[in-house]
């Protein structure tokens, strides 16, 4: 067995000594919990927070102790909060963003238990005149780099064809850059693709988007809250390097059946609610299909009519509160694109993800959740040709356990501890046929066992001064059955060894310290700074520049190292106006180690060895980020400006030189606007520019055979041209009918409305008329692209 | 089997997408200049021509620069030296060849006082068992109008090591073999089997002769056709390709080409 250390202090140790270091970890936790259940005389609110109108937990609402400035808590993933105060009487205030805050009176004797439930701020406009809640938690809390944006407030954004997409929200806001034009991949403050990690209700989604990356695989309807966590994350996020999106489902209303769908140009969504039983528990469908491929029957060539091209995908989810203590949920999403060619033809992909989480209470200060996850991410195509079949299939499956504690000692600390173990299978690919000159092939299985323990506190030190600190330590064990192989300086097989099932290959770990410091200033203002490591095990193979549902994810092995990322950030946090104002401005430096990219004409499809076409090398991004947010309004939205860079060097790529990586656009401005002209109609606009992506373009020519080929000099070296566009949208709700529930809008968009030709790709030919010429060619998709959408809800 | 995924993927974006595509200007830096070599020994041709030019600045409309007075040596398996003189536009040729398999060719170029060296194996020649053809079927629709097409197939036992295929076909005596529709394959996923493969570009009428050669050659050779195509075709630079690189050269001296021994064997048949 081999044994690496990710520290250079430290010597390798086995996989005994790693659980050593497990051990020590858990006996600091309960030294440090024990330290804090010795004060006396103190006793605990706690409850949940909810929506009124649907029963729906709110994630991260605000208590606040009116007695007590500067201190107080949160809401938890699931609802829950708990204070602990010395006995006396106390002034609690609950708010979150979007509904009316609510002041509770309390004479705390006993220990005390509180639920409270929150209006919205629009359900009762023509009732009473409301002022909405703003709050300062972008100034006050610890947590620095984190983007929060509730789908709701961004249904009125346009989008292309008027798919609402929460991710392509996220990448009009700074440090958060998409993969292209119209693509719904993204990169996180000079990261790759793979270092996000994408959990949706916990689960790992492996390939977030459809259709080649137009269309992210969250159905918005569906969601409740995503944040981002660009930096400073927290010690119970771990996996990827850059970046952490959590995606939380809706649970259902608690109260009452509620529909809710939409009819748009290319898709359609319904999403059913209802009580399973009534403020006990819930559950909510949600689905949503495109139907582009209706149109191609329609078509007079035989071969379009034949052809489908579409995806769905379809969220479910149901909780019950078994009593005040107990509560489980059930969550799942499955989606699939299919394409095919008549009978000729056929490829499809698609993730599925399943959820099992069971809360437990096991007093009023502490919180106990426990998951099980499964995760499966899988493509196939098969030919046809002539009646027979030739078919390959390649997937990556997850089993993961999580248990988690989130404990409240008193009002200054919130402490989450818990571990996590994720069994990992890959099947790299698998080739069945009914042709005689083809072999039925199947590559190995990998096999892999990712686990984790982490504890953190968010504390606040003075009323001033703030910190939240914590440390994960995470494992991993590359196991049998399969093949090792090792590979010379070029890639070619050295040597080749067979293990056992559950036999251990390789393994590695490491520590990830996390930490975020805030101090507060006068003016509703304060600085923050943080540092954290991330250690990444799982790592995507790609034949492309842009992402593609055929690439690969391999697990860290006797070849490929994990990639560790450390970043450091600074900020200044201020909001103006009452709060109706928020300005942030970021600045982050960050290293990367054991980047991966591959050998020239690397070959990645179907290889036992596509190890050996990897090489490995560093890297390095830092920028500046600048934001000025109004959620609170008639007029909404934010303006966004990142000045970033984020650079690679790798030795076998031009000798060791740093370049670009593809992701390195300079400046990038965003500038979303939503504007209520009545309470009826709402306008809204975006516009973005970035400079144009690294790309590497030629820079001389040669004939061979007669066939003229450009010469490369040097990685990523030219950029392409500036991106800018406009999109402008309207949506206008239908009149009301007095008393009755069904509600309706319309909305239209026009997707880059002043048709600028920005170039998705630019690619070189000999001209037809004179092979001797070449030219350069710009492919640009979408100009001018209207769409309308009618949505409603009852 | 490589390139079917980004087929798959160019014909999905064809279809989703309403793209547009324009001719526009960019500015391109020229790097320095290197000498290109391409050279081919090939089983039963009794002449060796070697091509030796030099690269031009990518939007060059003159053609490549020829380079005449370079000094060009093949040194057969045996060790004879033999110099190829200069005979037009920097090609050069000797001739009275007799080259044989299972060898290795070594070819010298010196040129503006750098020294390229390279060499190549002729592996065994794989011989084809015999040359089938079928009427074209398509797969979609009704059989195409006017007289009947037929695709050739050839058919040939793999042996069981790894072997490296670049057809050569001819259609009554024209020959199809540049680059541009060049048929190349190996037996990553098929070593062993009986082999049976259509020629791709052509389609014969009844009446036609259609010869083809199956040439085979060493990996280096090999490699350097098959990423000679994918920074040659049409999508590289697309973000459905990987990022444009040189194809891998055998040659050694930091000029660019390829140096490539073929063994060949050959089969004719008429279309009846």
């Amino acid at each position: 067995m081999k044994t690496n250390s990710l520290h250079h202090s430290m010597p390798s140790y086995a996989k005994s000594s790693a659980f050593r270091y497990f051990q020590r970890l858990a006996l600091l936790l309960t030294t440090t919990l024990l330290s804090f259940v010795a004060a006396a005389q103190n006793f605990t609110v706690s409850g949940t927070v909810k929506d009124a109108d649907n029963g729906e937990d709110l994630i991260g609402a605000l208590i606040g102790i009116a007695e007590m400035p500067g201190k107080g808590t949160a809401t938890n993933s699931y609802g829950f909060y708990s204070i602990t105060l010395p006995a006396g009487n106390y002034t609690l205030v609950f708010q979150s963003l979007g509904y009316q805050s609510r002041t509770e009176s309390i004479n705390l004797t006993s220990n005390l238990s509180l639920k409270i439930e929150l209006s919205n701020s629009e359900s009762q406009l023509t009732e009473v005149q409301i002022t909405d809640t703003r709050t300062n938690d972008n100034v006050r809390k610890n947590e620095m780099s984190v983007m929060k944006i509730d789908p709701k407030a961004v249904e009125s954004v346009p989008v292309l064809f008027g798919e609402r997409d929460i991710i392509k929200i996220f990448q009009m806001t700074p440090g958060v850059k998409s993969a292209g034009e119209g693509n719904a991949g993204f990169f996180v403050r000079g990261g790759s693709a793979d270092q996000i990690l994408i959990l949706l209700d916990e689960a790992p989604v492996y390939n977030a988007s459809h259709l080649l990356g137009f269309f992210s695989v969250f159905n918005s309807d569906a969601l409740k809250d995503v944040t981002l966590y660009k930096g400073g994350m927290p010690a119970e996020y771990g996996g990827r390097s850059s970046s952490v999106m959590d995606i939380k489902m809706k649970d259902g209303n608690a109260k009452k059946f509620g529909a809710e769908g939409g009819i748009g140009l290319i898709a359609s969504r319904l999403t059913l609610e209802a009580p399973i039983v009534k403020d006990r528990g819930s559950f909510i469908v949600s689905g949503r299909r495109t139907y582009a491929d209706m149109f191609l029957k329609l078509s007079k060539d035989t071969v379009t009519k034949e052809s489908s091209l579409y995806f769905y995908d379809l969220n479910m989810k149901a909780n019950y509160r078994i009593n005040d203590k107990n509560r489980i949920y059930l969550s799942g999403y499955f989606g699939r694109d299919n394409f095919g060619l008549d009978d000729f033809f056929g490829f499809d992909w698609g993730n599925k993800t399943g959820t099992l989480r069971f809360n437990h209470v096991f007093n009023e200060r502490l919180f106990s959740n426990t998951s099980i996850i499964y995760s499966d991410y899988s493509y196939r195509f098969s030919f046809s040709p002539d009646g027979n079949e030739i078919k390959f299939s390649s997937s990556i499956q997850d089993i993961n356990f999580k248990q988690d504690f989130s404990f409240f000692p008193n009002p200054n600390h919130k402490i989450k501890f818990g571990l996590n173990t994720i069994h990992h299978t890959f099947v790299p690919g698998e080739i069945t046929s009914d042709f005689a000159s083809f072999s039925d092939l199947k590559l190995t299985n990998k096999y892999a066992l990712e686990s984790a323990v982490y504890v953190q506190d968010d504390m606040s030190i003075t009323e001033r001064i703030g910190l939240q600190y914590g440390v994960r330590y995470s494992f991993f064990d590359y196991m049998g059955a399969g093949t090792a192989y090792t590979f010379d300086e070029n890639g070619n097989v050295l040597s080749k060894q067979d293990y056992d099932k559950w036999e251990t290959i390789q393994t590695y770990g490491g520590f990830e310290p996390r930490l975020a410091l805030r101090y507060d200033l006068k003016n509703n203002s304060s600085v923050k700074g943080s540092y954290n490591r991330s250690l990444q095990y799982l790592h995507l193979l790609s034949n492309s520049t842009s992402s593609q549902p055929t690439d690969i994810w391999v697990p860290s092995s006797n070849n490929i190292k994990p990639q560790i990322s450390d970043q450091a950030s600074v900020g200044y946090f201020r909001n103006f106006k009452d709060n109706t104002y928020e300005l942030s401005v970021e600045t982050y430096y960050k290293i990367m180690r054991n980047a991966i990219d591959y050998r020239n004409g690397a070959n990645l499809f179907f290889n036992d060895q596509a190890e050996g076409e990897l090489v490995y090398g560093k890297g390095r991004a830092y920028g500046a980020e600048f934001l000025l947010r109004r959620q609170t309004g008639k007029l909404t939205g934010w303006v966004s400006y990142t000045w970033s860079r984020s650079l690679r060097t790798f030795d076998d790529i031009d000798a060791g030189a740093e370049f670009p990586a593809k992701q390195d656009r300079i400046h990038d401005v965003a500038i979303v606007a939503m504007y209520s002209i009545s309470e009826r109609v709402k306008l809204s606009a975006n516009w973005i520019y970035y400079t144009g992506a690294a790309v590497t373009f030629p820079s001389g020519k040669y004939e061979i055979e007669g066939v003229s080929v450009p010469l490369y000099s040097e990685r990523n070296g030219y950029r392409m041209p500036d991106y800018h566009r406009l999109d402008v949208g309207l949506t206008i709700d239908n009149k009301k009918k007095e008393n009755a529930r069904f509600e309706s809008s319309w909305n239209f968009s026009v997707y880059n409305a002043y048709a600028r030709r920005n170039a998705y790709a630019i690619t070189f030919r000999q001209n037809e008329d004179n092979p001797e010429q070449t030219e350069a060619v710009r492919t640009s998709l979408f100009r001018i692209v209207p769409s309308i959408t009618y949505n409603f809800k009852f | 089997m490589k390139n079917i995924h980004s087929y798959i993927i160019i014909g999905i974006s064809t279809l989703l997408l309403t793209s547009c595509q324009d001719v526009i200007d960019i500015e391109l830096r020229d790097s320095d200049r290197k000498y290109v070599i391409e050279g081919k020994v090939i089983q039963g041709v009794d002449s060796v021509m070697v091509r030796v030019s030099r690269t031009t600045s990518f939007f060059e409309t003159t053609g490549p620069e020829a380079i005449t007075d370079a000094e060009v040596v093949l040194t057969m398996p045996n060790g004879t030296e033999l110099e190829l003189e200069h005979v037009s536009d920097g090609y050069y040729k000797v001739m009275g060849i007799d080259a044989q398999p299972n060898a290795t060719y070594r070819l010298m170029v010196r040129a503006g006082g750098e020294t390229f060296t390279a060499s190549s194996y002729m592996p065994e020649p794989v011989s084809i068992d015999s040359l089938t053809y079928q009427p074209v079927q398509n797969f979609f629709g009704p059989p195409p109008a006017g007289p009947p097409k037929f695709n050739v197939f050839l058919n040939f036992q793999d042996p069981q090591s790894r072997n490296y295929y670049r057809a050569v076909y001819t259609r009554n005596g024209n020959e199809q073999d540049n680059l541009g529709d060049i048929q190349l394959f190996d037996d990553e996923l098929t070593n062993g089997n009986y082999i049976e493969i259509p020629i791709f570009n052509q389609t014969y009428k009844l009446g036609d002769t259609a010869y083809v050669a199956l040439n085979t050659m060493d990996a280096d050779a090999y490699t350097f056709l098959e990423t000679f195509i994918s920074a040659a075709s049409a999508d590289a630079g697309s973000p459905f390709s990987a990022a444009p690189d040189n194809p891998i050269t055998n040659i050694e001296g930091g000029a660019v080409g390829v140096f490539a021994a073929y063994a060949r064997s050959e089969a004719e048949v008429i279309i009846e």
